[in-house]
């Protein structure tokens, strides 16, 4: 008897199963080789890029589950990432600068419960409010954050900003400056294994809510509350604990963040309202309600600029200098990025991980692909 | 159909591109590594530097990290064209020591810390040291991978931190100076006994203004009666008239400014619609020269305004470096047109000139060198374009120069001001304490 394409599912546990095929298995051999290999051979700048994708795919994660997978749009995105980067910086900086000198695992998991709580505040009006309401309060919270950060100088060191804690201890092992075949990686290199397990870890936290019973409940009030609270979905339960879960993982995304840039200021360029629409703009990019389609859109919307600015030095109507001729190359990848969302929402509004479904589905059933 | 077939095809390009892109190390591999300390003085004194990265034998590359779009380019393209016209003089007679042209190699920051901390990370292994890093916020993110990468920078902001460190090379007296100064000659000029406010931007430049601020009411007795603040509106605000209505009732006789070029305007504007007249003193990246010609500020300014900041008015012939950096526009950019930044930018390059000079004749063009040759430089010369800086034998021994110069507008001048107060240190000035790095 022939074989059944792996493509098919037979029962409840098979589905369940997250490398189903020996493909998907294959590839994530390849991906661990890939965390494993990557930062010993890349240089800081690759790095550092790399580095900073994997910190917003985090925030991505956890902005999908909210707006993508629960419908509850959101703009406050940047104020957990500035939440969670002060948190770290309190907690795990040095005394002598003000800080308590926590050890890294301790300010994560603070910064985590501090952005769930917050979240659940946040997340009481959701259950009055929807749409683009609901988008107003979660402005209104960027801005009453960054004033809150500006104020608060014990913590944040008001608008001068703070320093953050240069160790990122786990399990005995300084990841910013950690020692592999005779020589010491630099900071990014050592961020790379934290950010990318952390992506890791996030991303099947996600994956496992949304492919349960509380993963069907957001959907359910994602596309009919109404209905759903009719046939016994607490609305309560799910719309307030998806910000709940969704704020704590921007938090640690912004400890992520702020270990990252090692000195952060209440600066709106930098945690301000442009931030969350970016946030926004990656996972329309990656694909609204996908897992993977946040990471792959913060890696496409991350490494756009670096692709560029690594050929702008090869294609003559672009320069990177002041006295030179040409366009800018950083107004160009702000340029290309707005083309992208466009493209993105008029040809293809399942963005990157829709156009990989489609791509799998039609080898799945070659030679009969249409 | 064929829609989508062209954005898959866009798709799997884009992604191949990336990890292609990604896997390859390229000519700047650099990896950040512990380097040991530097010890004693070089070996290699008088002797042709050997090659190390940013430095190839023949030419010497000096990155900058600046904003070249966006708001801030307004200060920050003056700043390296005037870095840019000093180095051309140098290379058109031979290069550093006569024998090493010096190349720059730019990348835009956007004023964002994220953007320049990839964009430092991309040519910090190209160049020997940093000649511009535009940017208090975005120097303080930096300078703890300077530190590790043994690299030096020029930071294009006058904060007091910056005074002592050993990863910088500041120039030009500090914020707290010009503000001390400036409010010394106030005092002292008729303005005893008058009330004193302040309105600053909300960030570390503001910070940098009401320490110096601070200081001076504590050395020459007075109170400062009100202090607002503002955000800038290249962080989404701009909008101040509520706090120029807050100075206005509390009749203010002097409002010190400490602002920058990009809410200048709005500010002038908004006390002129409000009939607020007080005098006006603000710090040096307060002013454009722009700002002399417009027919709406024109009147204001010339008889409210004054600014602190060092050296002399664009073009004055008493001044020898000042004439050297005007033969040098002439012949690299004579299209320029004056501006303080350019003045600014020009004096940076000299002062790495005088580094990479001793460097040179230490014989070594190493990260390490170029520090060991600013403990060895002295004192930063600058012919009066601006204060001559003493750099000492150790960074902790850096004394910067003590004095400023109070400007008044005049349209008719280059740049649209003249010097009122010519170059002076206070004592309140000469007393202030810098931070240890």
């Amino acid at each position: 008897m022939a074989r059944a394409n792996r493509a098919m599912v037979r029962d409840y546990a098979d589905d369940l199963k997250l490398f189903r095929s020996p493909a998907k298995r294959i590839a994530l051999v390849a991906l661990l080789v890939a965390y494993l290999g990557l930062p010993l051979v890349l240089d800081d700048f690759w790095a550092g890029v790399l580095t900073l994708a994997g910190i917003t795919a985090v925030g991505a994660l956890g902005l999908n589950l909210l707006t993508g997978y629960t419908g509850q749009a959101s703009l406050g995105t940047a104020f957990f990432i500035g939440l969670g980067a002060f948190t770290a910086s309190y907690l795990g900086r040095a005394s002598v600068l003000g800080g308590k000198g926590m050890p890294f695992i301790v300010y994560l998991v603070v910064a985590a419960v501090l952005g769930g709580l917050v979240g659940f505040v946040v997340g009481l009006p959701a259950l009055r409010l929807r749409g683009n309401y609901l988008v107003i309060v979660t402005v209104g919270l960027v801005f009453i954050g960054l004033y809150i950060f500006t104020k608060w100088k014990t913590v944040t060191g008001g608008p001068a900003g703070t320093s953050m804690p240069v160790k990122v201890d786990i399990l005995g092992n300084n990841f910013g400056s950690l020692p592999a075949g005779g020589t010491v990686l630099g900071r990014d290199q050592g961020l790379f294994y934290v950010v990318w397990a952390i992506v890791a870890i996030t991303a099947l936290l996600v994956k496992n809510i949304v492919r349960t019973r509380p993963g069907r409940a957001l959907q359910a009030v994602r596309d009919r509350d109404v209905a759903a609270e009719v046939i016994g979905v607490s609305l309560f339960r799910y719309k307030v604990g998806a910000f709940v879960i969704s704020s704590a993982i921007a938090s640690v995304a912004g400890v992520l963040f702020g270990l990252h840039i090692q000195n952060l200021s209440p600066d709106p360029l930098v945690i301000g309202l442009f931030l969350s629409v970016q946030y926004l703009a990656i996972i329309i990019v990656g694909g609204v309600g996908t897992v993977y389609g946040s990471i792959l859109g913060a890696l496409l919307i991350g490494g756009t600029p670096a692709i560029i600015d690594r050929v702008s030095e090869n294609v003559p109507f672009l320069t990177s200098s002041a006295t030179g001729s040409g366009i800018n190359k950083n107004v160009f990848a702000q340029l290309l990025y707005g083309v992208l969302i466009i493209v993105f929402l008029v040809l293809e509004p399942r963005g990157l991980a829709g156009m990989w479904q489609r791509a799998k589905a039609y080898f799945q059933s070659w030679p009969f692909s249409h | 159909m064929r829609s989508k077939l062209l954005v898959k095809l866009i798709g799997v390009l884009a992604i191949l591109s990336l990890v292609v892109a990604a896997c390859g190390s390229g000519d700047n591999a650099s990896k950040s590594k512990k380097t040991g300390p530097s010890a004693g003085p070089s070996k290699n004194a008088g002797k042709a530097p050997a090659t190390v990265p940013g430095f190839d034998g023949s030419t010497i590359k000096l990155g900058v990290v600046t904003p070249l779009t966006g708001a801030v380019s307004v200060i920050s393209l003056p700043l390296t064209y005037g870095s840019d016209v000093y180095w051309k003089g140098v290379n058109a007679n031979g290069g550093v020591g006569g024998k090493y042209k010096v190349e720059l190699k730019e990348e835009d920051s956007q004023y964002q810390t994220p953007v320049a901390t990839q964009a430092y990370d991309k040519i910090k292994g190209d160049v020997v040291a940093f000649q511009q890093i535009l940017g208090t916020q975005i120097t303080k993110a930096l300078l703890p991978k300077l530190q590790a990468d043994s690299l030096s920078a020029a930071p294009a902001t006058l904060d007091a931190e910056w005074v002592k460190n050993p990863s910088l090379f500041p120039i030009a007296g500090p914020y707290q100076i010009q503000a001390v100064n400036s409010l010394d000659y106030y005092i002292k000029n008729g303005g005893q006994g008058k009330k004193i406010c302040a309105i600053a931007q909300d960030d570390e430049f503001g910070v940098a203004g009401l320490q110096g601020l601070d200081y001076a009411a504590s050395k020459l007795h007075f109170t400062v009666a009100k202090t607002v603040k503002f955000t800038t509106v290249i962080s989404g605000g701009g909008d101040v008239t509520a706090q120029i209505q807050q100075l206005s009732d509390a009749k203010c006789d002097l409002v010190f400014t400490v602002a920058t070029a990009a809410d200048a305007s709005s500010i002038l504007t908004k006390s002129i619609a409000l009939n607020f007249t007080p005098q006006v003193i603000a710090l040096a990246p307060f002013w454009l020269s722009a700002f002399a010609q417009s027919p709406a500020l024109q009147d204001f300014l010339v008889k409210h305004f004054w600014l602190a900041s060092e050296g002399s008015y664009w073009g004055d012939p008493n001044i020898p470096g000042m004439t050297k950096m005007l033969a040098d526009v002439q012949k690299y950019k004579p299209d320029q047109k004056p501006d303080p930044y350019f003045g600014f930018g020009y004096a940076q390059a000299w002062a790495m000139d005088q580094i990479l000079e001793k460097a040179v004749a230490d014989g070594d063009l190493s990260k390490e060198g170029i520090q060991r040759a600013s403990n060895e430089v002295g004192t930063l010369k600058f012919d009066g374009l601006t204060g001559d800086y003493l750099y000492g034998s150790s960074a902790a021994d850096r004394d910067p120069p003590r004095t400023s110069t109070v400007f008044k507008v005049d349209p008719s001048k280059p740049a649209g001001l003249d010097v009122l107060a010519p170059t002076f240190a206070s004592d309140a000035a000469k007393s202030y304490k810098f931070p240890k790095a």
